[in-house]
């Protein structure tokens, strides 16, 4: 077969344009979490979005349909991946993109994982730790404030101290990591949010 | 079941009678006929064909059927006429039309088939009674009904009313098995590849050959009604998705098999998991429609066959479940949008069945059939938008829980209007079934523009098709120093963007006088609900013209598909009369158009009534500017009707 350079150019050109669409709309597609997660989320426990039924139930309700994906506000749902009885379920990796609480999961998702809640302060997804070995405020390094800034229930969640260290009231924090988001220690956050829900 | 619950369910098959039956009387009562001039004067051609079943209207140049049309003795031969108004032209003046001068008569010049439009008195009393209808009335019926409803309150509202069509006996078993479904995909797919075959290697006169007419007249115009009474049932025995599943599958029926099928079972674009590719390609359609005028050219018309073809099988290759049918089919959402309507629907019937289930069978599949491919849970569907009736969740549910109901018409766009401003769940208290969220919550941006677009679109339809638009459009050509093509598509965009920017505009003025609820966009999206039926029974009055007047020549086509001389069934030198007379044409026309504007008068009222509950004088106040959006929609569908029309048949 004896091809002309611009007819071999030509279809160069028509397989990379076929292999580039194909590469795009995988990604375009795809809402994956990476399936290795970082050190100690087994330990801190998998971040449901807003309203998730306990942990035995949302997995039985569960269809894995995506809808809540496709609500969430700031692309902040994403599912679980690999071939384990958690792949396809919704999740948040929090220091990467936190739940802002817009709430609009629980009404999109069919089957009741996911309840609608009427108010905010109402998400029960986990609880802020502070490591305070790490938090730069309180072992004395620095002098920071920024997941005060970020919490949405500042003042009530979140309350500083002495050069803006912070300090938790676990009666208030609904677990939204939006803390977690903003912790500014890089290695291992100091701020990290907690859900008790099982990754087995 | 209440005996309004009753009337509710009865009143779209008793429209339905009442249409059937207009045909009826118009095609068998007897007309007198006038006699002229009885004494035979030198017209022996005439005189030959005074017998013959069929007639031509020697006004408006209509074939008409002899014995149901209005006669005329004239110079001794016997003329028939579509309408009284014909009549009366040549009565007042015959020698315009017969005798020596006919050949000046302005139809037999160009050759044209104009159908008059419904009358002015007709026309004029359609519009007061539209009006009177619009301002008030429905108020006034709420106002009453409340008062009386004291004691009924408990009662299950008429537009809940259901009669389950399936049973639980042969019928639902013959939905069970995959063959029936496949049987009637078999007959669906022999008559694309029919079209196929004729628009590529017929005859390229479009008089002569069957795929012009069985698409654009029978199929396009007749999918409409088959929306209004079954719903999305196309969608079940849709050629293309039929033709993709079979080669993505390598099987006639069921779920894919062990080794899965040929898809690679991408998701659909994240960005894209709306209607709006849907809107999209409905515009171009249009736009190659009527624009480049391909309902006249068979080979064209196969070619855009071939193309959606290649849509569905590259779709379905590389896409999750039937993603392409869910977000990108144009037929499938104006069928979907329209199928709020429909008096049918697939609903889970027994909640208890699915508060225990555990499987969820009908979302994830077994192997009795495939989960749903357009990614609806039947649980907790509550609108027919998506739900192509395919009945794969009926064989799999195993608590024999889905059925499929007669219901009222535009049970989806009315249901519950209380919920739709309810109270949202309180934590944790998430009982065994959540209560079914409302129709249009807030609406959605692409489901409202495509109500619009489906209006704007279809009453552009019918501009097109009157005796005037020619020469606006070469006037507007001309004028701009443009090509046809490019003018045309200039102002399709205006007619798009027109009754959008209307819409938008009396949207805001009804947002600032209800108050808090959303906004302009709050206002637009959720009321575009009341214009669908507005859209969908102009649509209907409209498509009725093509189906009943040009539908019936796919008699004589049916015997010579490819126009090659063939006479198969003996029908090929036929020459078909309309099904209707053009007065019975405008009584079914007028009645249509009422009875849409009516529905939206009654959506309209419910959707306020949600939404300003307890404020009466606010809500009727704030209502007024969506009435008058409706009242300006209806009646540019009663003046495109008054207009008369260029019918497509005039070039076959």
């Amino acid at each position: 077969m004896s091809l002309s350079r611009r007819e071999l150019l030509g279809r160069l050109g028509l397989a990379t344009v076929g292999l580039g669409g194909l590469a795009w709309l995988q990604l375009a597609g795809r809402s994956h979490a990476p399936t290795a997660f970082a050190p100690g989320a087994a330990r801190r426990g998998v971040l449901r979005p807003p309203g998730s039924l306990p942990e035995d139930e949302f997995l039985a309700r569960c269809i894995r349909c995506q809808r809540c994906v496709e609500a969430c506000e700031p692309r902040a749902i994403r599912l679980v991946g690999g071939e384990s009885a958690h792949a396809g379920t919704p999740v948040i990796v929090a220091e990467e993109r936190a739940c802002n609480l817009c709430l609009r999961c629980g009404p999109a998702c069919p089957t009741g994982a996911i309840a609608i809640l009427a108010d905010r302060s109402d998400a029960a997804m986990g609880e802020a730790i502070v490591d305070e070995d790490l938090c730069v405020s309180h072992n004395g390094s620095g002098v920071c404030g920024a997941c005060f800034t970020a919490c949405p229930l500042k003042g009530r969640a979140i309350v500083q101290g002495i050069y803006n260290a912070p300090e938790v009231r676990p009666e208030h924090c609904v677990g939204c990591g939006l803390c977690e988001e903003a912790c500014i220690v890089h290695r291992d956050k100091a701020i990290r949010v907690h859900s008790g829900r099982s990754w087995s | 079941m209440s005996a309004r619950g009753r009337l509710a369910v009865a009143f779209p098959w008793l429209v339905l009678a009442i249409t059937i039956g207009v045909i009826v009387w118009d095609q068998t009562r007897t007309r007198e006929t006038i006699v002229l001039d009885a004494s035979p004067v030198a017209a022996p051609d005439g005189a030959a064909t005074a017998a013959a079943a069929v007639a031509v209207d020697p006004v408006c140049g209509m074939d008409v059927r002899r014995s149901a049309s209005y006669r005329v003795v004239h110079e001794g031969v016997e003329l028939a006429f579509c309408s009284t108004y014909c009549r009366d032209e040549l009565v007042a003046s015959p020698e315009k039309f017969v005798g020596a001068s006919a050949a000046a008569a302005p139809v037999a010049a160009d050759g044209g088939h104009t159908m008059r439009g419904i009358p002015a008195w007709l026309y004029q009393l359609s519009l007061a009674l539209i009006i009177v209808l619009s301002f008030g009335t429905f108020e006034l019926l709420s106002w009453l009904g409340s008062r009386r409803d004291g004691a009924a309150a408990t009662e299950t509202p008429a537009t809940a009313a259901r009669v389950d069509l399936l049973g639980r006996g042969v019928l639902y078993r013959l939905v069970r098995s995959p063959l029936p479904r496949f049987a009637a995909q078999v007959v669906s797919a022999s008559l694309f590849i029919l079209v196929i075959v004729a628009g590529l290697f017929g005859h390229q006169n479009p008089a002569m050959n069957i795929a012009p007419l069985l698409t654009w007249t029978i199929w396009w115009a007749g999918l409409i009604f088959v929306i209004l009474y079954a719903g999305k049932a196309f969608c079940t025995v849709c050629p293309w998705d039929a033709i993709a599943t079979w080669i993505e599958r390598l099987r006639p029926w069921g779920p894919r098999g062990e080794g899965g099928g040929l898809s690679l079972g991408l998701r659909w674009p994240r960005r894209l998991r709306n209607i709006w590719p849907a809107v999209i390609l409905f515009v171009l359609l249009t736009w190659v429609e009527l624009g480049l005028g391909i309902t006249m050219i068979p080979r064209a018309t196969a070619w855009l066959a071939l193309g959606m073809l290649g849509m569905a099988v590259g779709s379905i290759l590389l896409f999750d479940r039937k993603a392409f049918c869910r977000y990108g089919c144009l037929v499938g959402q104006v069928s979907g949008l329209y199928a709020q309507f429909s008096s049918i629907e697939l609903r889970v019937t027994d909640p208890t069945a699915c508060a225990t289930c555990t499987t969820m069978d009908c979302y994830k599949g077994n192997e009795r059939g495939e989960g749903c491919p357009t990614f609806e849970f039947p649980k907790t569907m509550n609108r027919s938008t998506y739900c192509t009736l395919c009945t794969e969740c009926i064989r799999t549910c195993p608590h024999e829980s889905i059925s499929i109901r007669a219901r009222p018409w535009a049970a989806d766009l009315v249901a519950d209007p209380v919920a739709a401003s309810g109270p949202k769940a309180k934590t944790g208290a998430v009982g065994p079934l959540r209560p079914v969220r409302s129709v249009l919550p807030t609406g959605r941006s692409d489901e409202a523009t495509l109500a619009v677009v489906l209006l704007s679109m279809t009453s552009f339809h019918g501009l097109t098709m009157t005796p005037s638009w020619p020469r606006w459009n070469e006037a507007i050509a001309d004028f701009a120093g443009v090509a046809i093509s490019i003018s045309f598509a200039a102002v399709m965009l205006v007619a798009i963007i027109v009754p959008i920017a209307l819409f938008w505009a009396l949207s805001a003025a009804s947002a600032a006088l209800l108050g808090e609820v959303g906004g302009v966009r709050g206002v637009f999206f959720r009321y575009a609900a009341a214009l669908l039926p507005i859209a969908l029974f102009y649509h209907l009055a409209h498509n009725a013209e093509h189906l009943l007047v040009e539908g019936p020549k796919v008699l004589a086509l049916a015997s010579d598909p490819f126009g090659w001389g063939w006479n198969l069934f003996g029908t090929a030198g036929w020459s078909v009369p309309p099904l209707i007379t053009l007065e019975g044409l405008w009584v079914i026309q007028v009645l249509f158009v009422v009875i849409g504007h009516v529905y939206g008068l009654w959506i309209s009222e419910r959707i306020t009534r949600a939404l300003v509950p307890d404020d009466r004088r606010r809500a009727f106040v704030g209502q007024l500017p969506m009435l008058a959006a409706m009242v300006v929609f209806s009646v540019v569908s009663l003046w495109l009707l008054y207009q008369p029309m260029e019918m497509r048949i005039s070039a076959m």
